[in-house]
Order: C-alpha cells, then sequence, then structure tokens
C-alpha cells in the first residue's frame, strides 16, 4: 500500500527493488557502498554515496554487486559501459553532473554509438545515476543542470523526475531500458515527500504528464521547475487565468505529442528550464512547436532559463539564478497581461 | 548629402499625419523655406517647408499617404545625389479611400504605429481567414498591439453588436480642414457617451462688474474684457473645484490633468480651430482678457503655431453672437467636458425683496462624457460655474 517516503528514499527503494528482481542490476560509483561491510569500519563509513541514496544496499546485495571505485569517473564508466554490452545492467552513479566531462568518451564517444555500430548486436543497458540542480549553495562544479547537454546525444534517454512517485517508477522504467538512460536527480528535492507503493511499479520513458488542466496559457517544465510553475497557476488562477501545467518528465526523447497537443488547445507557451539559456531543452522544445504548431500560436514561445553563467556560490546570487515566479511574470509578462483583462 | 523631408509632430499627442497634397513635384526645384506640402494630423492642416536649397528629388509619402512623426515624407538635394535607400521609409503605400475610412475607426487602438504593419499571432490569423474576416480592422490588446485569438473572437461579438454603427465614411469626399474636422467629429459622437446640461446664469451683477471694471481699469486692460474672459475665468476656477472634469479619456486611459488648458473654439472661413489659452489657472482677469484677444484675432489671421492649436483639457464654444440660446456642442476628444455659451437674453424677474426687475441670463450648455463622469457630479460643476458668474469678485480670486 502506499505510504509517504521521501524523493531519496523512492529512489532507494527502486534500486533495492530492481537488484533483488534482476540479478544482473549492479551499482557502482564513489563510495557507494562507503565502509560498510568491511570489519574494521563497522557501519561508521556507510555512507551510501555522497547523500545516502544507496544507503543499505550494500549489506544486502554485498560487494560484488554494489562496488566503489577510485575516484576516477572516466574509469568506472568505462567499466559500467563494457559491464553492459556484456551482458549486465549497471547502475554506476556520477556524483554530480558537473562531472560529465570525464565520461564523453565512454558515453558519448563510446556507449551510445555501439547499438548503432555493431548493427543491433550489442545493447548497451545502463542507467547513470547522477545529481544536478542549484538550490544547495553547492558553487559552480556541483550546481549545474547538463540534462540538456546529454539530450542531444543520439542513443541516450535522459529522464528528470520532479517528485518521489516519479523517481521509483522511471528509476526501474531506466533500469529495465536497453539503451543508456541518464537519470537526473534534483538534490535540493531529495527530502520532498509523497506517496510512493510500496511495490515495483514503472513510469514510462518519453511520455510528460499533465500536472495541471487548463486552456488559456501552457506551462512546460523539467525537474524542479515545476513548483515554480504550479506557483505561477495558482497566482494566475486569482486572476481567472487558466494554466495547463506540463511536467516533461523525459528529456530526450521528449514528448512532442503532448506538448504540441496542449498549445493547439491554449496558444501560448512558457518553458520554464533551470539550464543555461542556450541551446538547452527548452530552445529545443521552442523550435519544435514554432514549427509544427505554428498556426495555432497566439503569441510568442517564451523561454524561462537560468542565465548564461556558471551557478553562483553566494547563496543570495544562486536564487537569482534559479528562475522563480517573478521571472516568469517578468518575461512572459507579454503573453499573460491580455489574459488577465479578458 | 541629400537632406530628408520630415513629417512633423505637432503637439504632443500627435503620433502620425497624413500628407494632403504635395506642391512640388519629384525635380522641382525648391528654396530653403519654400512649402512644399500640406499634411495634416487628427486636429489641423499645417504646411511643411523646404529644410534646404536643392531639388526635390524624390517624395516617399504619396498624398493621402499616412505616416509617424519625424520619418522622412520626401527628400531634397542635388540632382546628381542619389536618394540613399535608407533614407526612405521601410514602406509606405499611399492609402487607398477604403482605408482611411478603418483609420477612423480604430484611431483609439493602442497598436504600435510602427509603420502601419499589422502584428497578428498565426492562431488569430488562421481564424480570422476562415471567418472571412479583414483583420485590418480588429484592435490588438496582445503584446506589442498584436492581435490575439481572443481579439478575434470579440471582434466577431462586437461586429454584430455595432454592425450599423461601423458603417463609417466620416470624412469621405472632403480634404483640408473639413475632412479632419468630419474624422474628429464623428470619432467623439462614436467613442463617447455625450449627455448635455441645460441651464442658466443670472449675469446681471456679471454686466454691472463689467461696465465698472472697464470703466476703471481704462489703458491698463490690453485685451478685452469680453464676456468670453469673464466666461474663461470662471470655468477655471470651476475646474480648480471640480478636477474630475479637467480630465481626458480616451484609448482606455483616463487622465485626470493638473494644469488647466482651455481651449475657445472659433469659427473660421474654412471650419473651426479651437485656439488654446495654456495654463489658463495661473492667470489673472487681465492676462487672460489679453491672452484671449490675442488668440482669437491669431487664429482669425491664420498666424498661430501648431502648438497654440493643440493640448487643451476644457473647451468653450460661444454661439451668443447669433443669437443661440441652448445647443449641444460635441466633445473635443479626449476631452470630457465642453461648454456650449448663448446669448445673454433680458428678462423680467423678481429680486430678494419680491419687486420687478430686469434680470440678465446667459443660457449654458455643458455636456460631459457619461463614461467618466456621472450627471450629479457634472450638474454640481456647472451650478459652480454660475455661482462664480453670479458672483463676479470672486473671479478676482
Amino acid at each position: 500500500m502506499t505510504r509517504k517516503i521521501t524523493f531519496m528514499k523512492a529512489i532507494n527503494e527502486a534500486m533495492d527493488q530492481s537488484m533483488e528482481r534482476d540479478e544482473r542490476v549492479i551499482l557502482l560509483g564513489e563510495d557507494v557502498a562507503g565502509g560498510a561491510t568491511i570489519e574494521h569500519l563497522g557501519n561508521e563509513g556507510a555512507w551510501g554515496g555522497v547523500f545516502g541514496v544507496t544507503k543499505g544496499l550494500v549489506e544486502k546485495y554485498g560487494r560484488e554487486r554494489v562496488i566503489d571505485t577510485p575516484i576516477s569517473e572516466m574509469g568506472y564508466m568505462g567499466a559500467a559501459v563494457g559491464a553492459a554490452a556484456t551482458g549486465l545492467r549497471p547502475v554506476p552513479e556520477l556524483m554530480f553532473n558537473d562531472f560529465i566531462g570525464f565520461c564523453f568518451d565512454t558515453l558519448l564517444a563510446q556507449g551510445s554509438k555501439m547499438r548503432y555500430m555493431f548493427g543491433g548486436k550489442a545493447k548497451i543497458p545502463l542507467t547513470v545515476r547522477t545529481c544536478h540542480g542549484a538550490g544547495a549553495s553547492a558553487a559552480a562544479q556541483h550546481s549545474g543542470s547538463y540534462y540538456g547537454l546529454l539530450g542531444s546525444i543520439p542513443g541516450i534517454k535522459v529522464v528528470v523526475p520532479s517528485n518521489p512517485y516519479d523517481a521509483k517508477g522511471l528509476l526501474n522504467a531506466a533500469i529495465e531500458d536497453d539503451n543508456i538512460v541518464m537519470f537526473f536527480e534534483d538534490k535540493t528535492l531529495y527530502g520532498i515527500k509523497e506517496e510512493v507503493p510500496e511495490e515495483y511499479y514503472t513510469v514510462e520513458i518519453g511520455k510528460a504528464k499533465v500536472k495541471k488542466a487548463g486552456s488559456d496559457l501552457t506551462i512546460v517544465t523539467i525537474g524542479k521547475m515545476l513548483y515554480v510553475a504550479l506557483e505561477v497557476a495558482e497566482k494566475l488562477e486569482a486572476d481567472g487565468v487558466d494554466v495547463e501545467v506540463i511536467d516533461l518528465v523525459t528529456v530526450a526523447p521528449w514528448d512532442q505529442e503532448t506538448i504540441i497537443n496542449s498549445v493547439k488547445k491554449t496558444g501560448r507557451l512558457i518553458i520554464i528550464d533551470e539550464a543555461n539559456p542556450h541551446n538547452n531543452t527548452a530552445t529545443d522544445i521552442s523550435s519544435v512547436v514554432a514549427d509544427k504548431a505554428f498556426d495555432y500560436l497566439d503569441g510568442p514561445i517564451k523561454c524561462i532559463c537560468a542565465p548564461n553563467t556558471p551557478v553562483p556560490f553566494a547563496s543570495n546570487l544562486e536564487q537569482l539564478y534559479i528562475p522563480n515566479a517573478d521571472k516568469v511574470f517578468d518575461l512572459a509578462d507579454e503573453l499573460i497581461a491580455d489574459l488577465k483583462k479578458s | 548629402m541629400a537632406t530628408n523631408i520630415l513629417m512633423p509632430k505637432l503637439g504632443l499627442t500627435m503620433t502620425e499625419g497624413t500628407v494632403e497634397s504635395w506642391y512640388k513635384k519629384e525635380g522641382d526645384a525648391v528654396k530653403k523655406g519654400d512649402i512644399v506640402c500640406t499634411i495634416s494630423s487628427e486636429k489641423l492642416t499645417h504646411d511643411v517647408e523646404a529644410p534646404e536649397d536643392g531639388i526635390l528629388l524624390k517624395i516617399f509619402v504619396e498624398e493621402l499617404g499616412q505616416i509617424p512623426c519625424k520619418e522622412p515624407i520626401g527628400c531634397i538635394g542635388e540632382l546628381s545625389e542619389k536618394v540613399a535607400e535608407a533614407s526612405a521609409p521601410a514602406k509606405e503605400p499611399a492609402l487607398t479611400e477604403g482605408q482611411i475610412q478603418r483609420e477612423v475607426q480604430v484611431t483609439a487602438s493602442p497598436r504600435n504605429k510602427e509603420v502601419e504593419r499589422i502584428f497578428i499571432t498565426p492562431i488569430a490569423r488562421k481564424i480570422a481567414a476562415e471567418r472571412g474576416i479583414d483583420y485590418s480592422e480588429i484592435t490588438g490588446t496582445g503584446g506589442n498591439g498584436r492581435i490575439t485569438r481572443h481579439d478575434v473572437e470579440n471582434f466577431v461579438l462586437t461586429v454584430k453588436a455595432a454592425s450599423a454603427a461601423t458603417n463609417t465614411n466620416a470624412g469621405q469626399g472632403l480634404s483640408g480642414m473639413r475632412k479632419v474636422i468630419a474624422k474628429r467629429m464623428h470619432n467623439s459622437l462614436q467613442q463617447t457617451a455625450q449627455v448635455t446640461l441645460h441651464r442658466k446664469a443670472n449675469v446681471s451683477p456679471l454686466m454691472t462688474f463689467r461696465t465698472d471694471m472697464k470703466a476703471k481699469l481704462g489703458d491698463r486692460l490690453s485685451g478685452q474684457l469680453s464676456i468670453n474672459t469673464l466666461l474663461a475665468r470662471a470655468v477655471v476656477l470651476a475646474l480648480k473645484d471640480f478636477p474630475e472634469m479637467n480630465a481626458s479619456y480616451a484609448n482606455g486611459e483616463h487622465v485626470v490633468h493638473e494644469d488647466i488648458h482651455i481651449g475657445m473654439a472659433v469659427a473660421v472661413d474654412e471650419g473651426l480651430i479651437v485656439p488654446v489659452v495654456k495654463d489658463a489657472a495661473n492667470k489673472t482677469l487681465t492676462k487672460l482678457a489679453e491672452n484671449i484677444t490675442t488668440l482669437i484675432s491669431g487664429a482669425r489671421s491664420h498666424t498661430l503655431s501648431s502648438d497654440l492649436l493643440t493640448g487643451s483639457t476644457f473647451t468653450i464654444s460661444n454661439l451668443g453672437y447669433a443669437g443661440i440660446e441652448y445647443f449641444t456642442p460635441i466633445l473635443n476628444t479626449p476631452e470630457i467636458g465642453i461648454l456650449g455659451v448663448g446669448a445673454i437674453d433680458r428678462k423680467l424677474a423678481f429680486s430678494g425683496n419680491k419687486e420687478i426687475v430686469e434680470q440678465q441670463e446667459l443660457p449654458l450648455s455643458l455636456t460631459f462624457d457619461h463614461q467618466v463622469v456621472d450627471g450629479a457630479l457634472a450638474a454640481e460643476f456647472l451650478q459652480c460655474i454660475c455661482t462664480y458668474l453670479e458672483n463676479p469678485y470672486l473671479l478676482l480670486f
């Protein structure tokens, strides 16, 4: 039955249940086991990853399936791609998505191309868990949102859950998937609690979710930006503006059908993306909608993104960096103002 | 270097003008100061002078073409010079008669006047096409004044409701000042809810006061202490008491003005113009008299600068010279009030102690815009004007 658990616990539970269902599922990364099960350390050092997301799993599945690696992203990501190509279903943890540079050779040049270059004879059932997002005052090298970078690579799927229910179901689906899936966890969402079923389930990859139906204006969000959109929708409801809020859920391949149908209904689109503003998911959605739903548009498409800078460390500047409701009202005023009047 | 002839900006409210007629052709030699064409704005016509000696190389805006202020309408230079493409406005086809009529209808539009381009969203354009609506008649309310889906849908409704009223051909077949007046009067009646109140003021004490003043001031009075001057003063004082009446309302904008500028309607041969007594609240009775005398004679001799013909906040129209009593003046939009003045009539009346006396009565007609003020307030305002006229010593303060 359902009970409330945190975003972090939901992810832990997904790994636990996937490992239980399929012995080919292994975890690897820096400190994913920590000191656990090592006699002289006891459980003192059992961090379970830098945020403790994998906590408890090494005790249950042993060091053969929960593997601490040296601090070498290039090394263990290469091992993970090789293991996936040769029959396992690895779930490596990339501590922060800002470290993705080390992994591009294995993920971009090798992993993403193998299935294609080997004529479909190789499968790469790899799920890379990583954490992103500003708001924890973790400075520029630990706070970026780079799902868009990965989303532009053919052969890689990218999911960004916004809530515990989706996190668990998407991670299960990712592990079941025979392709590389990048699983992005926003570190500032780890603590949010929600009802999550105890049993194993999956959430479809590639399907956006309409979180609030509306008829006047569509807002598409990625990850925690959902909560910004819901705040905007609530404020506008008082002015009689009926907003449709769509959680993109999957950045690649993103759900064109759901978004285009929504824009055909409302004629107006705002996209909120915490990534930097150029060549990102928001700009991609914007260009596809401008092309495929041109005749339905009732105003310019507005992309509300972070500025074109690294994430500031100072928490006041960091708060300015993250898109919020005020920024939406400010930058998208011309899409909103006349709706209020009518 | 070729020099552009620009559409002048006559007064603060002018955003665009129409070229009425060109007196020179392309290729004609002109001298600096020669009148090359006449333009008109919503309020008046104006002759445009050549800014330099030279040849009129190119006419950018043909007769009846409209263009925003400060945009080039033509260019002057030496024969050998080429007209720089950049100096020409982006595009400005001469408007057809039909388009001009439409312009009358949409003058209330807050639309971005960027050289007549109409901004409309793709879906709005599609719906308009499906329903056979000419979207150039729609006022856009979206960002940048663009026409949205809602505007098209709302337009369908209003067209049905107001199909009779949209039959506008104001100004058609007329030219110059007559055309401007036609458009403005028609526009005034279309865009406002005009109501006229009538009442008379007992001006016997005012006439005595006037005779006294004239005798005593003698040469110190440089203008005429006319009934118009005394009226203007009474109106100014009443506007100070009722600032709501010193306002304008148009294009969805209601502004109560701080300064009081009184327009005085003056009939001239070609029609009617309204010179403006600027900052009338800060003028003494003698200053006002001087100012009004100059303005009216300037208006009749066409020597007033355009600045003195725009910017009024309240207008007075006097038809008393022709024996008219009451009438229904039309608002000088965007103003929300106009006072019509009739001829003084002599009547028998009872005085305070029940004796029969001769009384001079001045008929007054106040038209106001019921959209922004109600009858009660307008009535009190008119009563206030009468109070000042009936107690003329109040006019001194």
